[in-house]
């Protein structure tokens, strides 16, 4: 028994204090040296919070660090006088067709096939776009045809020149769903089919965590399981990622509409020309908008319904609350030729919106911060805002003026274009 | 002229001629003695040994002969990136018979590696002398290195990525029991042999975002010992500063291209050399017409900045080690088979002619035409 206790009190641990055994010594890191940007006397339009004369942004390691007019600028600084020019957030470009991407691929992921050397990134830079949604493949919307699958190929992508590693920020960014406008009665059925097979495991899964929560599963009992190859749907209905929908006119429309509103899942409908004539139905559902303001399609003559293009669309969403981005009417950058409808005056199709009655702060959101949220990466993008990306353009007059050129261009605070030593633009002088 | 006498040893001389030796120092004037095939000795003033047949080089200029790695010049091409076929062998599709072996000596090209096309990883290409009829004769590396092909396209990648770990994680296979039979290699210790250094590789790649791919994948493999060129296609100069960084070696077509928007030229295989990038130049393609073209090709190169010492190297020395054929051929220097080309000016200038074409040793074109 002695014996016994003895052996015990052997065991309980001492409560002898412990040497400290030595930390092992870390390795003598290489001092990574803070690299600070200061781009200075610059009107700032941080497009969330204003704009603010004669102001300083300050970059840090790639990030906006702050911004303001007392802003204190670290002697290290590298820094850039852009006194009498205009700052703004890079152009997010909320829906491009295979930019950046090479045009030979069918990789089914972006990331392996991005082309940091195409010319097309270093025209984008000049033309003030520092990112875009960019899909590949048979895509849905105007310019795809259908898609085999449901999602086709598509990331965000960031126009870094030269540096692969830096290019992809998403991917997947959306789960496209054109295939519910495009594709045959099978297929329609099959993603309605999907979107009720996927509500019905989360309406298990719910139940399920609310028993557990209570104490009222049975030991070996495990939780739904979720149907197989259904993972894009579960992101959809959980709100993990947006859908994309192309739907030009009202019947197209409403009938994505219908859709969103079974499954209330987040939806960027692209394509949109007839969205004005159900901007309040649009609106109730949330949906974002890719519009092409000065695109053209011819009012239904057959139609007791309003219907056709008009210039006012944008301003009409805007008034009913809608969220937009805007792209072009060839949503690429052509390299093979000069296009003029290409996203090299991106700036300008927003100028058709203000030309139908939008406010100046609304289209320059759809070219900046809504677009970065149709995308999911308005955290890192889109307005001048301490702790995001430094994706900034300095621009030599007003976004929405025709004779305004792209100064200088940058990326994570890295200057990317500057049109005083790059060959595009650099001939061009100030009208 | 050039018709060799009969010579004991099969010992030859070229005597007074100029040399371009392509590794140490070229000679103003100098001799190379060649015994059984073999450069016996070079040498700006050397003793001519009893019985040496002995050509005279006055006026001539020796260069080592030419060396294409990368050639499909004996037909078949297409192929695509998917898969991983390590174990085919170019070897296994050889026509010696075929004309254009023939009449390979007339354009100054004295040795061959021809590359399997199909697959990720393609196979082993195989190396060759145009000599004699038959594969005996003609090959003289069975396994000469591997050849791989990039694409942008998740399936290629992948399928890189599990070959080179593939590679990395095989040992070297356990020598045989005394008295068995050296069993053939699988297909992992043949990408092992790549991963240690043993076997070269060369990565085809088709423009300069390929480039960058592949770096993306070679990442976790920067350490090893592994020795891989890469096939770039003319816009690699973007991809210069990324290919100076990793000290690559590169093959590239003897061709300048425009700056993009512009009519302006640029030399491609100059500004990667200039950016620290080795340089190895293959014809433009695969025709006897474009081996015919080439030293005019290379010798514009040089006349728009590419340095003529990098130049020559491009064609000889640097090509022989990508295919991992150093040891034998590629520069005029004792040991080394005498490939040798004489030439009645410099090899670079249009108004030279190529007058004699020995491969080890042996004449095999005289300088006239058909």
């Amino acid at each position: 028994m002695i014996r016994a206790l003895l052996l015990l009190l052997l065991l309980v641990p001492q409560d002898k204090p412990v040497e400290p055994k030595p930390e092992p010594k870390p390795e003598p890191k290489k001092e990574a040296k803070t690299l600070w940007v200061a781009l200075v006397g610059g009107d700032v339009e941080t497009v969330t919070k204003g704009r603010l004369k004669k102001a300083t942004v300050l970059i840090k390691d790639g990030k906006i660090h702050r911004v303001g007019t007392e802003v204190e600028i670290p002697a290290d600084a590298v820094t850039y006088d852009v006194t009498g020019k205009l700052v703004c957030p890079g152009f997010v470009v909320c829906s491009a067709r295979s930019l950046g991407v090479s045009g030979f691929s069918s990789s089914p992921k972006i990331a392996d096939a991005v082309d940091p050397y195409s010319e097309a990134l270093n025209l984008a830079l000049a033309s003030g776009i520092t990112s875009a949604y960019v899909e590949t493949g048979m895509g849905g919307g105007m310019f795809g045809g259908r898609t085999s699958g449901i999602s086709s190929p598509n990331a965000v992508l960031k126009m870094t020149y030269g540096d692969l590693d830096s290019m992809v920020i998403a991917e997947p960014a959306a789960v496209q769903l054109s295939q519910w406008i495009t594709g045959s009665a099978t297929e329609r059925y099959a993603i309605r089919e999907s979107f009720q097979l996927v509500r019905e495991y989360l309406e298990k899964v719910k139940e399920f965590d609310a028993r557990k929560a209570a104490g009222k599963t049975a030991a070996n009992e495990n939780p739904p399981a979720a149907p197989a190859g259904k993972e894009a749907y579960v992101k959809l209905m959980k709100g993990e990622i947006i859908a994309r929908i192309a739907a030009s006119r009202a019947d197209e429309i409403r009938r994505a509409l219908q859709l969103v509103n079974d499954f209330m899942f987040k939806c960027v409908l692209t394509d949109v020309d007839e969205g004005w004539t159900m901007a309040d139905e649009i609106g109730r559902s949330r949906c974002w908008c890719v519009i092409t303001p000065r695109r053209k399609v011819q009012a239904d003559k057959n139609s007791n319904q309003p219907s056709g293009w008009t210039i006012e669309q944008a301003a009409i969403l805007k008034k009913a609350g809608v969220k937009f981005g805007i792209t072009a009417l060839t949503p690429q950058v052509s390299t093979g030729g000069i296009a003029g409808r290409d996203l090299m005056n991106l700036n300008l199709e927003a100028g058709f919106a203000i030309r139908g009655g939008l406010d100046e702060q609304a289209a320059l959101e759809a070219l900046t911060i809504t677009a970065a949220e149709m995308c999911g990466v308005d955290q890192r993008l889109g307005s001048i805002e301490a702790g995001k990306d430094a994706d900034l353009i300095v621009l030599d007059g007003g976004v929405f003026d025709y004779r305004t050129f792209v100064e200088k261009t940058f990326i994570n605070g890295k200057l990317m274009y500057d049109k005083e030593t790059a060959s595009i633009y650099n001939h061009l002088k100030k009208k | 002229m050039f018709l060799l006498p009969q010579a004991k040893d099969e010992l030859v001389a070229i005597v007074g001629v100029r040399i371009i030796t392509a590794a140490k120092a070229d000679f103003a004037r100098g001799v190379i003695i060649i015994k059984n095939g073999r450069i016996a000795e070079i040498a700006a003033d050397a003793k001519v040994p009893d019985g040496a047949a002995i050509i005279d080089g006055k006026g001539l200029v020796a260069m080592p002969g030419l060396v294409n790695p990368y050639s499909r010049i004996a037909g078949g091409g297409g192929g695509g990136a998917m898969g991983s076929n390590t174990l085919t062998l170019a070897y296994d599709e050889l026509n010696p018979a075929m004309d254009v072996f023939r009449l390979l000596p007339r354009t100054g090209f004295t040795t061959l590696a021809i590359y399997p096309t199909q697959g990720a990883t393609s196979g082993q290409a195989v190396a060759l002398k145009p000599v004699g009829r038959s594969r005996d004769s003609m090959v003289i590396e069975k396994s000469s290195y591997l050849r791989f092909t990039m694409d942008l396209n998740t399936a290629t990648k992948q399928q890189l990525k599990t070959d080179f770990e593939t590679g990395k994680k095989t040992p070297p296979p356990k020598p045989p029991e005394k008295d068995q039979p050296v069993p053939p290699l699988k297909a992992e210790e043949i990408l092992g042999r790549f991963m240690r250094g043993e076997l070269r590789g060369i990565v085809e790649t088709h423009g300069a975002a390929e480039i960058a791919h592949f770096y993306q994948v070679w990442k976790a493999h920067e350490e090893t010992k592994a020795g891989t060129a890469l096939v770039v296609f003319v816009d690699a100069w973007k991809a210069a500063a990324l290919l100076g960084e990793k000290k690559a070696t590169v093959l590239i077509r003897p061709e300048l291209t425009l700056q993009p928007f512009t009519r302006n030229r640029i030399n491609p295989a100059a500004e990667l050399a200039k950016a620290g990038v080795t340089i190895v130049l293959l014809p433009s393609s695969d025709s006897l017409a474009a081996q015919e073209q080439f030293l005019f090709k290379v010798g514009e190169l040089v006349k728009t900045g590419l340095d003529r010492g990098v130049a020559i190297k491009a064609i000889t020395i640097n090509a022989a080690t990508v295919a991992g054929l150093d040891k034998r051929v590629g520069s005029l220097e004792t040991g080394k088979d005498a490939d040798i080309l004489l030439f009645d000016g410099d090899p670079l200038d249009a108004t030279s002619r190529l007058r004699v074409t020995m491969i080890n040793g042996k004449v095999v074109f005289d300088g006239r035409q058909p």
